[in-house]
């Protein structure tokens, strides 16, 4: 039996309450390459298929936050994480079978809805892991996570996407690639859930939070009122708008607009991850040696300029405005190292700013924002790309591609943004309250 | 019994996925490699909606790409052949001879037009437009008119064929012949000065209204449909016509095109049970991302639920055997531990 709370635990231990991440991370899976496919089944309006799809951003906040909240101030006779988890698993695996056979839009709808509220319900899951993993060997367990996340990546991309519309017909049934995929997916779960309820035991902590009243007020109020924060929710704020993507229209430019097929999109995707292990090493190495201020500054402005660069070569140079395999793969890794730097930076970044005592509470408001500001830009590149469509193609054809226009100026905005924040950092509004109490006789070093 | 059940389970569930995977490509491994492999020919495409589906017998297409000198390419088809392909100007007509080596580049370009959708005509268009001329192509009509024999219902449990033509087809529900094959005639007409497309179908001569303005094969769209290969081939001179055990939902480029070419493995004592099979030979003069593609779509439409059973099976095997060992040798960093033991 696999327990919490332990000061030191087998190596075997950390492998078996790793590898269900691969079933946790493939359920996840499920509600993004594989849901757009379901959904557009039903749905010719990208912009429903988005608002859909994006459901899971609120949730991550509205049930995700909450849940894990609730299960820090709770605890029941199967311990506090494990009935939060065990209950949302049971549900998704109903849903992951039920979904594929679903031929009505009515009840499709609340299914996927249900299904996404429920995949942020089990997040305590995570959490469930840390309790067992002790400090000291967390390190490890990241590398193991971090194979597994590979290997989800090379199964679901390479082999499971590229078989979603695939048929097999068998003497007695017919089983067809997006069933194949939400099967499996609920194969693995339902084994995963059978060993986290009967293999994994939680054991009560002696310093629990449980007899504190759970107040969202309280929750609200300590990590919105604080206004030294208020810069740094706003540098999370530009983040997202850089950060932001075509999402489900992505895929749908993949297969639809430029006509490749989910296995070419799979491997394309597959690819580019699998290039982007070495380039985490080796941009991790840069960010701790040049000074991270003018890192993040020259790598954001990159970033959007190379959005631009893109546009500019598929709208303008190619003829067939269809870029080939390998200019996506090469056009996406430069993009993704340039984002890659950005993203390293910006999190060591924002900490010298943040007083040692709220890091928690930024966190938590920084994903607030984040998740919010996601939601509204995901549904905004969507209505965005049918506002462009019907304006300027022909009737019943959408450009998906328009969607980088709304990139672009969505990355001008978060430019601005993150230059208005390193002014005011080059002109000490901001302070480095991160480093200012490193140690007492310490002064805080200039930015 | 509570602890003899957690101990069995995960065994158990390994060895009965390993055992159904087995089970499900016990039968393809063996023709893969234990049959003959010889080459056949898709000779019809049942097209599926719920249980009901029609049976296409032959395509014809037939494109007209009109330049702005008023010079045309006209191009023909049939069933998956280049048949004819006809340059007039200034009102001479001259039929270009297939067979040369310098009408390499013109037929590759009718076989393209003639095989590819609207996005793809659009795209062809594109390309042949992209230089600075002043003879751009101004308009892309293609015509394709599909043989179809309506209404197939049942299990399929015989097919008639002569070569490559199939002549009937008998399922539980009924015989259903050649001679009831109606033509769906679907006209699309791409204009480049307005960049639309126009579709205009035909159902044994009587137009049909729309929504009727998607392609009947060539690139369906509609996720509701799904295609499945009937596929022909020789031995020792006698013709074998076998639907296939795998189909695919729409028709994106390249799944099952009709009337190609395809590799297939049967049991030489009984070619009926053949089934098609990944064509490697083939991959082989494409690029390195190209092959990459082919092959792994090739391998896991033949043997993907195998592939899964067996391999979800082999880490409950593994998470079994970590079970194990734990009860078997605990180790000293086990919590159990005298030396390791920590309070609750």
């Amino acid at each position: 039996m696999i327990e919490t709370q332990h000061k030191q635990v087998p190596w075997r231990w950390v492998v078996l309450i790793t590898l269900p991440s691969f079933a946790t991370t493939l359920a996840e899976g499920m509600s993004s390459s594989f849901l757009t496919f379901t959904l557009r089944k039903f749905f010719d309006n990208p912009a429903t298929i988005a608002f859909i799809s994006s459901l899971n951003v609120f949730f991550n906040v509205a049930v995700g936050v909450v849940v894990m909240y609730v299960s820090d101030h709770v605890w029941f006779r199967s311990g506090r994480r494990k009935p939060f988890v065990i209950t949302a698993w049971i549900l998704m695996i109903a849903c992951s079978i039920v979904v594929p056979l679903v031929r009505n839009v009515y009840v499709l709808v609340p299914l996927v809805v249900v299904w996404l509220a429920l995949a942020d319900m089990s997040m305590p899951f995570g959490i469930l892991q840390q309790e067992v993993i002790p400090p000291q060997q967390r390190g490890r367990a990241s590398g193991i996570a971090q194979f597994i996340g590979y290997a989800y990546l090379l199964f679901v991309y390479t082999i499971m996407l590229g078989r979603f519309d695939d048929q097999e017909f068998q003497p007695w049934f017919v089983i067809t690639g997006d069933r194949a995929a939400f099967w499996t997916s609920a194969l693995i779960l339902a084994i995963t859930t059978v060993f986290v309820a009967f293999y994994v035991r939680e054991r009560k902590p002696v310093q629990a939070l449980t007899s504190q009243k759970i107040s969202f007020t309280n929750f609200f109020k300590s990590v919105f009122s604080d206004k030294t924060l208020w810069p740094i929710y706003l540098l999370s704020f530009s983040r997202t708008f850089l950060a932001i993507g075509l999402g489900t229209m992505g895929t749908l430019l993949f297969t639809e607009q430029w006509g490749y097929t989910k296995q070419e999109m799979g491997t394309n995707i597959a690819i580019g991850g699998l290039i982007n292990i070495p380039l985490t090493l080796v941009v991790g190495y840069f960010a701790d040696k040049f000074d991270r201020i003018k890192l993040y500054t020259y790598s954001i402005c990159g970033n959007l300029l190379m959005t631009i660069a893109y546009y500019c070569f598929v709208q303008f140079f190619l003829p067939d405005h269809r870029p080939l395999l390998w200019q996506i793969i090469l056009f996406g890794e430069i993009g993704a190292l340039i984002g890659l730097l950005s993203s390293t930076v910006a999190g060591p970044m924002a900490y010298d700013y943040i007083p040692r005592d709220k890091m928690g509470t930024v966190a938590a408001g920084s994903g607030i924002i984040g998740s919010l500001t996601r939601l509204l830009m995901l549904n905004g590149v969507s209505l965005w790309v049918t506002f462009y469509s019907k304006r300027f193609c022909p009737p019943g054809q959408l450009d998906y591609f328009s969607g980088y226009l709304m990139m672009i100026a969505m990355g001008m905005v978060g430019v601005g943004i993150s230059l208005l924040f390193v002014v005011m950092v080059r002109r000490g509004v901001i302070k480095p309250y991160g480093r200012m109490n490193i140690g007492t006789t310490e002064q805080a070093p200039a930015p | 019994m509570k602890r003899v059940a957690k101990a069995a389970f995960f065994p158990l569930v390994a060895a009965l996925l390993i055992a159904a995977g087995y089970g499900w490509g016990r039968h393809s491994f063996r023709l893969f490699f234990g049959g003959a492999k010889t080459y056949g020919t898709i000779t019809a495409l049942l097209k599926y909606y719920d249980a009901q589906a029609v049976l296409i017998v032959a395509i014809d297409q037939e494109v007209v790409c009109t330049r702005a000198s008023g010079m045309q390419v006209q191009g023909r088809m049939h069933n998956g052949r280049l048949t004819a392909v006809t340059v007039i100007s200034n009102g001479q007509a001259t039929a270009v001879r297939l067979a040369d080596t310098p009408a390499h580049a013109l037929q590759s370009a009718a076989t393209e037009l003639c095989t590819t959708d609207a996005n793809g005509v659009k795209r062809f268009l594109m390309r042949q437009s992209a230089p600075s001329s002043t003879d751009r192509m101004q308009t892309i009509v293609r015509t394709e008119t599909v043989q179809v024999i309506p209404g197939v219902q049942g299990t399929l449990r015989a097919i008639s064929a002569s070569n490559d033509i199939v002549l009937a087809l008998a399922t539980d529900a009924g015989t259903f012949t050649r001679a009831s094959a109606y033509p769906m005639v679907t006209t699309m007409t791409f204009t480049l000065q307005t960049n639309a497309t126009r579709y205009v179908r035909t159902q044994n001569g009587t137009a049909l209204p729309p929504p009727s303005f998607r392609d009947f094969f060539l690139f369906e769209r509609d996720y509701r449909y799904s295609f499945r290969p009937l596929f022909s081939f020789a031995v020792s001179g006698a013709w074998y016509t076998v639907l296939a055990d795998v189909g695919r939902r729409m028709t994106p480029p390249g799944a099952y095109p009709p009337f190609a070419p395809v590799c297939l493995a049967y049991d030489p004592r009984n070619p009926q049970d053949a089934l098609l099979t990944p064509d490697f030979a083939a991959f082989k003069t494409m690029t390195f991302l190209q092959r990459f593609n082919a092959t792994t779509e090739a391998v896991f439409i033949r043997w993907l639920y195998p592939f899964l059973f067996f391999s979800i099976g082999s880490v409950m095997a593994l998470v079994a055997l970590l079970l194990a060992s734990l009860v078997l040798a605990p180790g000293v960093r086990h919590p159990g531990h005298s030396a390791t033991a920590s309070p609750p």
